[in-house]
């Protein structure tokens, strides 16, 4: 049975562990990583290994990101269609 | 080759000293044979938890230092041949390279089937040294929320280094608090830090008690069943987990609670 305090508490610890990660951009950028990775396999046969990918703070206190994608085919047309 | 496991948590004081006695006692009750290597160097409380600071001769830097062979600074628990320790006993933190400390475990890794490392808290030096010389981690935390936040952190380092997460131990949960809903619940602990639960062991004065005097937990203490699962669940697999809430149901349950409460 949960009271109010362990709700609260929950909240709590849900709050900062958001916080802790939306300031690893460590931690983002694996998971946006192998989410683009999902998508673009998609189009081309790409692996982590064709990527260079970056998340940085940017002077604005937001994020920049790059990509660079090395591909050497991309899917027949009408895999894709 | 030995299970490396390093014992590990972002915060300190929560227990990782504890568990490696206790967990390596109850592994070697189990024949395994276990060495305990203390990695907290210039802070050691693992010769002191062993109850073996008195037998200390060489420690693991006199092994770096190539002062004594590794066999010389190992020593054998008190009342158990299956549980070993190497201690270290500096009141300062010599510098080392972890490619010593390395060596030093390659050269007896065949002769143990656990090696249990006992970690500094936090993400530094003696962090890394750890990282690099096991070949899984536990983390180690409370039920408390600053507990669970940093080991979220030690557990995106760990990912970073690639260690492989074993499993999670909740040290110090006390089921009276839990089912009065005054403690952070187990299953929100497990959901958020996403990572395979390995034990719980309850609050216990028990601990201090063994620290205190030196030597081995009560038998029938709930701590010694709670550490006789985790070994259990480690070694062979077993799904049994303490229940520190169990005490505190029913009717006799339902007084001991009150009775916590209040004294
Ligand atoms: N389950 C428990 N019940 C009661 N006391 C406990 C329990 N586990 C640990 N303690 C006590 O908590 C204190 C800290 O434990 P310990 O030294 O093992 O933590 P640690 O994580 O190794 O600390 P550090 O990060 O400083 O190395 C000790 O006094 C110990 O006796
Ligand atoms: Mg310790």
């Amino acid at each position: 049975m949960k009271n109010e305090l362990q709700i609260i508490g929950e909240k709590r610890l849900k709050n900062v562990l958001t916080i802790d990660k939306s300031n690893n951009p460590d931690k983002i950028k694996g998971v946006i990583l192998s989410e683009i990775i999902n998508v673009l396999n998609n189009y081309m046969n790409v692996t982590k290994n064709d990527i260079d990918f970056d998340v940085a703070i940017n002077d604005k206190g937001g994020y920049t990101l790059k990509l660079f994608v090395d591909v050497k085919h991309l899917k027949l047309a009408n895999h894709i269609l | 080759m030995a299970r490396r496991i390093l014992i590990t948590s972002g915060k300190g004081g929560v227990g990782k000293t504890t568990i490696c006695v206790n967990l390596g006692k109850s592994l070697a009750k189990l024949n395994k044979k276990v060495l305990l290597i203390d990695l907290d160097f210039g802070l050691n409380n693992l010769d002191v938890v062993m109850s073996v600071e008195n037998k200390i001769v060489y420690d693991i830097f006199d092994v770096v230092e190539g002062k004594c062979r590794i066999e010389q600074a190992i020593i054998e628990d008190f009342d158990n041949e299956n549980l070993f320790i190497l201690p270290t006993n500096r009141t300062y933190c010599p510098t080392t390279n972890s490619k010593d400390i390395c060596e030093i475990v390659n050269a007896v890794d065949n002769k143990y089937d656990y090696i249990l490392i006992d970690c500094p808290a936090g993400m530094d030096e003696g962090f890394v040294r750890g990282v690099n010389i096991c070949n899984e981690a536990i983390v180690v935390v409370t039920p408390h929320i600053s507990s669970v936040r940093d080991a979220d952190k030690i557990i995106v380092k760990l990912e970073e280094f690639g260690v492989n997460l074993a499993g999670l131990i909740i040290n110090r949960a006390r089921g009276d608090l839990i089912l009065q809903g005054d403690m952070l619940g187990i299953n929100t602990i497990v959901d958020y830090l996403a990572l395979p639960l390995y034990g719980i062991l309850p609050e216990d004065d028990e601990v201090g008690v063994q620290v205190l005097v030196g030597g081995n937990l009560n038998k029938s203490s709930q701590s010694f069943t709670a550490y006789k699962m985790l070994a259990r669940r480690i070694a062979f697999g077993e799904s049994g987990i303490f229940d520190c809430t169990a005490r505190y149901k029913g009717f006799i349950g339902g007084i001991r609670q009150k009775l916590r409460k209040h004294v």
